[in-house]
């Protein structure tokens, strides 16, 4: 019945079938041809699987990360972002990593990054002759720190699924996410003086910094209202999610003045759809690894594993490549919500940290989304650059390699990870 | 038909953004009376946990009558004319299938839960928030029957065209 189950589901995947659907008809088929219980579990286990409190932080982090345009947040973001880096080599480039990792801090989404902080900086840097394909391979990589600075859409779904404190995942991503950030500056400045786009006619001005400091300083509240208020125990996740929006609502209606009725139920309708995508991948994706389990699959691949090691750093490096495999070809949180109840119990056994392995999943997923054919930014970024998925893919090799180094020197270091859960919550 | 999809997919959308907003002023509606006056709403968390499954169930039909499901479309982009074609109709009939197969399993639900309530709002019968199930299942048959239809004929007219 596994092997019906998966081979189903890959012929209905690539046959062009709807994820969520996919999954859903395989293990409809195994439910029909295999089991002898109920129908009414098909609907059930759907049901139970969508019905988690903290799965809710999805649509309003989405909701928050959709408002950054229209509030005239990205605008005050990218603006400060340019007055801070922008008169360093290779200047629009670190604009856009900066941009990347502070919209992290608001939006749970990387998508969500790659659109706001594309839209911006992409006709600019194109028009300053940075090459098309750098472009897109830049802002791909760089939004997928989106999901590794909280919040993080991919952290809530882990915690809620496996049990995990979200608030310790979510401050187990920052240090990761900046390092990740300025490896990705260091790359863009050295490429920037090798191959010649090495300034853009900006001097650094302090007062340009402070004016625009001031400017988005309501703006850069938010990722500090969200974490702090989630960590404080003051909200949880979810709360956390919908005072963000209700924060970015106001200040770009009142402070702003920007943000216009049309623009907030645009915004609401964008992410409604766009959490019911991954609700109903959970969904299905819930019935189809309830069925796994109950034919054994994490059992079978538990006992393969550690027959090959019970080492915690080997296994999470098979982990590791397990999840950039599957990412390469299969969307991030599909794979998640289908491969870790699998993977978390193995890696407990052998006595990997949660949280480390919360972010070692979470980076795998971030690169997941940058290789082609399935890599979600990559494809948003390349097609706003108007270049095609294989040159962008081509080029953002080198920033994949730089992420990948530094996975696994936190996963040679974990301390490093568990530094500020271990200082902040106890 | 196109435009009968149209509607379908405005009015799903809609729906889905009000229940959202209605999730939205539970959430911060709990959390203003768990700060301002010291008690909260006990049902707050169970029923914007309804609300939401209302919300993407019901949004999901929208996404299916705009193709906007996260999907692999790499053989439909490589495709032309009518072996296109066919693949389209494989994924309507396809989506169709467990549309009709979840549409029977939650009727099936809905009876079964009878008598009882949700825990913390006792006179809301879960009858009454599963229906959204078979509603869902059913939508997903029309939209996919319909978009199946739009789809042969779009391909009878393009040969039409070819041979005039």
């Amino acid at each position: 019945m596994i092997a019906f189950l998966l081979i189903s589901f890959f012929v209905f995947l690539a046959a062009g079938v709807p994820i969520a659907f996919s999954l859903g008809l395989s293990a409809l088929g195994g439910l029909v041809f295999f089991m002898d219980v109920p129908m009414t579990v098909l609907a059930q286990r759907i049901f139970v699987s969508m019905d988690a409190f903290a799965l809710l932080a999805i649509p309003f982090f989405m909701f928050a990360g959709s408002l950054m345009g229209g509030s005239g947040i990205s605008k005050r973001l990218i603006r400060f972002a340019f007055a801070l880096v922008g008169s360093i080599p290779g200047g629009l480039a670190n604009v856009a990593v900066l941009s990347c990792m502070i919209f992290a801090g608001i939006s749970g989404a990387a998508v969500a990054d790659t659109a706001a902080v594309g839209g911006v900086l992409i006709p600019s840097m194109i028009e300053k002759k940075y090459p098309k394909a750098f472009t897109a391979a830049l802002i791909g990589m760089g939004s997928t720190i989106g999901i590794i600075i909280p919040p993080s859409i991919p952290m809530v779904v882990m915690g809620g699924m496996l049990n995990i404190s979200v608030g310790k995942l979510f401050l187990a991503g920052i240090i990761p996410g900046i390092l990740i950030g300025l490896a990705l500056m260091v790359i863009a400045y050295f490429m920037a003086k090798k191959t010649g786009f090495e300034r853009d006619d900006h001097e650094f001005s302090g007062t340009d910094l402070w004016n625009s400091f001031k400017d988005a300083l309501l703006a850069l509240l938010l990722p500090i209202i969200i974490v702090g208020s989630i960590v404080g125990g003051i909200v949880s996740p979810t709360e956390a999610g919908a005072v963000a929006v209700v924060y970015a609502i106001f200040i770009g209606t009142f402070i702003y003045k920007e943000l216009t009725l049309e623009k907030i139920i645009a915004s609401l309708k964008e992410s409604v759809l766009s959490s019911a995508k991954i609700y109903l991948i959970i969904g299905t994706a819930g019935f189809f690894t309830w069925l796994l389990t109950v034919q054994g699959f994490p059992i079978i691949v538990g006992n393969l594993l550690l027959s090959i090691t019970t080492s915690p750093t080997v296994l999470m490096l098979i982990v590791i490549a397990i999840l950039l495999v599957v990412t390469t070809f299969m969307e991030s949180l599909a794979t998640m919500v289908l491969l870790l109840p699998v993977l978390y119990p193995i890696t407990q056994k052998v006595g990997v940290d949660p949280i480390v392995f919360g972010l070692m999943v979470v980076i795998s997923v971030g690169i997941g989304l940058v290789t082609p054919p399935v890599g979600l930014c990559l494809y948003v970024s390349s097609s706003m650059a108007g270049v095609s998925l294989g040159s962008a893919g081509k080029a953002v090799i080198p920033f994949i390699l730089s992420m990948l180094a530094i996975q696994l020197f936190l996963l040679a270091f974990p301390e490093v990870i568990l530094f500020l859960p271990n200082l902040l919550m106890k | 038909m196109e435009r009968l999809v149209q509607k379908l997919e405005r009015t799903c959308t809609t729906v889905s953004a009000v229940l959202m907003t209605i999730m939205l002023v539970i959430v911060i509606s709990n959390v203003v009376l768990r700060y301002v006056f010291t008690s909260g709403i006990n049902w707050a968390v169970e029923i914007s946990d309804y609300t939401m499954i209302w919300s993407v169930l019901i949004a999901s039909v929208s996404l299916l009558c705009t193709d906007d499901h996260l999907s692999i479309s790499v053989l439909e982009e490589h495709l032309t004319g009518i072996p296109k074609t066919m693949v389209k109709l494989i994924i309507y009939i396809s989506c169709a299938a467990f549309g009709a197969t979840f549409f029977y399993s939650s009727l099936q639900l809905v009876s079964v839960a009878g008598n009882q309530t949700a825990s913390t709002v006792r006179w809301l019968p879960m009858s009454y928030v599963y229906i959204v199930l078979p509603a869902a299942g059913l939508l997903i048959v029309v939209v996919c029957l319909l978009k199946a239809i739009i789809t042969v004929r779009q391909q009878f007219c393009d040969n039409r065209g070819n041979h005039q």
